[in-house]
């Protein structure tokens, strides 16, 4: 079918039209994947063969059964859960102070001037260099973790809702105001709603510098989670468990995006925008 | 009665948009405004709706001075400024307080009625044509019964046969409850098909330069020799203010 048969064949039937726009979607997902496997399977032969030694950089095979020990033995879940909860725990301390902060700052100008400079200047601080303040002040355990990694959400959520608030339509806002609503009901009629897109956007990569933060905070010594495997991986010299760990960051790190994605989706249908699937 | 007294409107940059208007506007009237770009129309709007604060003079509906949206004023704005997150029937009740729900969906249902989109409840405002989000705008302007309703440019948008189609249709609902409109325009065959009276205006600052009473019957016919001659007449007054705007 030509190109300009399917256009024709859509602009007569919608229902039937929707089928070629599905599927390149579905295709594109193992197009995706073609790639990676392609290198897996080139590295696998290359080291099964024995043309290339797999001591430094094992083999998917080996990473697979390392992966499948961990799981076995119940290690994998622990460490799993350990550095989940951190995350969430300090993403939730994070993305709460960052809404309040990118609220009030949005809303009012008089806030702005009095607090986004000093915030802004607190952003050019890189973060990790907090740490040892961090374990000064909270200790060696969890407090000192969560504090680094909620200020790695803070920041983008922030300024994401800032600058959300700040941008809001004033037409529509206007019309929130030709019927009279009250500050609260224009807040919870008119604002919220129209920053909720940026909002998403702002959470979920407040929620990947989580995950950034919390390899730097289990750096600082813990006895679980994945950045545990990974210091442990490097000084008892498994390139394996090392691996094993980042494919397992991956795989969470996707996860947990996708959820929140999910989770959101039914209040953003509304949006008309380019590159917005379905 | 909407009694303009004298108002004046200096922005914060200092431009000066309004001076010394005055307007009495009778209940049911139906006013339009004509004039050109920036000679201060959305302005005059702004401020009878309570959106905005005249600098100088005063507004007032029945003797009540207007600082703030009055619930008997409503306005239609020159773009539908539908809310993209409400579906159309949503977004037709947004303004209206009613607290049975029953009620509520079924004074919603007329008003789409009214407007002939009883079949669009549901859509969303983005699977819309622009003459159907401007109706709805309408409705959720007229659902709360305002006993006055401000037009800027609401047609301006359209194409020249939807705007024919919208102006006989607000015509209809106006001839319903016969609320007062003021209907700002920059199509002189607008004002003239709509208005009981024609104001023109003159820019820098904005003011009322002439004004012309329409003692046509209505519906009015827009190809008829006294329509014509209406027309050249506000054509006329209108590039006066105009040329002697080039010449000031
Ligand atoms: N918010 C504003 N701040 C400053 N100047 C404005 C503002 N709104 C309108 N103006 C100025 O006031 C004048 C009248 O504008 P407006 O009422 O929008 O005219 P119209 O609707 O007749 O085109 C113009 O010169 C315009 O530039
Ligand atoms: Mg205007």
């Amino acid at each position: 079918m030509s190109a300009t048969e399917i256009s024709l064949t859509q602009a007569l039937n919608p229902q039937r039209g929707r089928t070629p726009i599905t599927k390149p979607r579905s295709n594109s997902i193992w197009l995706g994947i073609l790639l990676p496997l392609f290198a897996a399977l080139l590295w696998e032969a290359s080291v099964q063969t024995g043309f290339m030694v797999g001591r430094l950089m094992p083999p998917p095979s080996h990473i697979i059964k390392t992966l499948w020990n961990l799981w076995q033995s119940g290690e994998l879940t622990t460490h799993v859960i350990a550095t989940t909860l951190r995350v969430f725990a300090g993403f939730a301390l994070g993305a709460v102070i960052g809404t309040l902060f990118g609220a009030l700052t949005g809303y009012s100008m008089l806030m702005r001037r009095l607090l986004d400079p000093a915030l802004q200047a607190l952003r050019a601080i890189p973060s990790i260099a907090w740490v040892p303040l961090f374990i000064l002040w909270l200790g060696i355990f969890e407090a000192s973790k969560i504090a680094l990694i909620a200020v790695g959400v803070f920041f983008p959520v922030y300024l994401g809702v800032s600058g959300a608030v700040q941008s809001v339509d004033r037409k529509i806002v206007e019309v929130g105001r030709i019927f009279r609503l009250s500050g609260f009901e224009l807040i919870r009629r008119i604002l919220l709603p129209a920053v909720l897109p940026s909002y998403v956007i702002a959470l979920r990569s407040g929620l990947g510098l989580g995950w950034m933060f919390v390899v730097a905070a289990e750096f600082m010594g813990a006895s679980e989670g994945l950045g545990y495997l990974l210091v442990d991986g490097q000084q008892l010299g498994k390139p394996d468990q090392i691996l094993a760990a980042i494919i397992t960051f991956a795989v969470i790190g996707k996860l947990s995006d996708s959820l929140l994605a999910a989770i959101t989706a039914p209040y953003l249908h509304w949006e008309d925008r380019f590159g917005r699937d379905t | 009665m909407l009694q303009v007294s004298a108002i004046g409107k200096v922005y914060q940059n200092g431009t000066q948009a309004l001076e010394d208007v005055t307007l009495t506007i009778d209940d049911g009237e139906i006013l339009g405004i004509v004039g050109g770009s920036g000679c201060g129309k959305s302005t005059l709007l702004r401020l009878l709706s309570g959106l905005d604060h005249a600098t100088t003079g005063a507004v007032s509906v029945d003797g009540v001075t207007i600082t703030e949206p009055h619930p008997y004023i409503g306005l239609v704005f020159q773009e539908p400024r539908l809310l993209p997150w409400l579906s159309i029937s949503d977004n037709v009740g947004f303004g209206l307080i009613e607290p049975d729900t029953v009620l509520k969906k079924r004074r919603i249902g007329e008003a789409l009625e009214k407007v002939g989109l009883s079949r669009y409840g549901t859509s969303s405002p983005k699977e819309l044509s622009g003459g159907q989000t401007q109706r709805v705008a309408l409705a959720r302007a007229l659902i709360t019964r305002p006993r006055v309703l401000l037009l800027d440019e609401p047609f301006s948008a359209l194409d020249a046969f939807t705007r024919v189609e919208l102006q006989d249709h607000l015509l209809d609902l106006w001839n319903e409850t016969r609320p007062t409109l003021v209907l700002v325009t920059h199509d002189i065959e607008e004002a003239l098909f709509l208005a009981d009276r024609v104001v023109v205006m003159r820019q820098h600052p904005g003011r009322i330069a002439e004004t012309f009473e329409i003692n046509l019957p209505r519906r009015r016919d827009r190809t008829s020799p006294e329509f014509e001659t209406m027309k050249r007449e506000i054509l006329r007054s209108l590039n006066t203010t105009l040329t002697l705007h080039k010449i000031a």
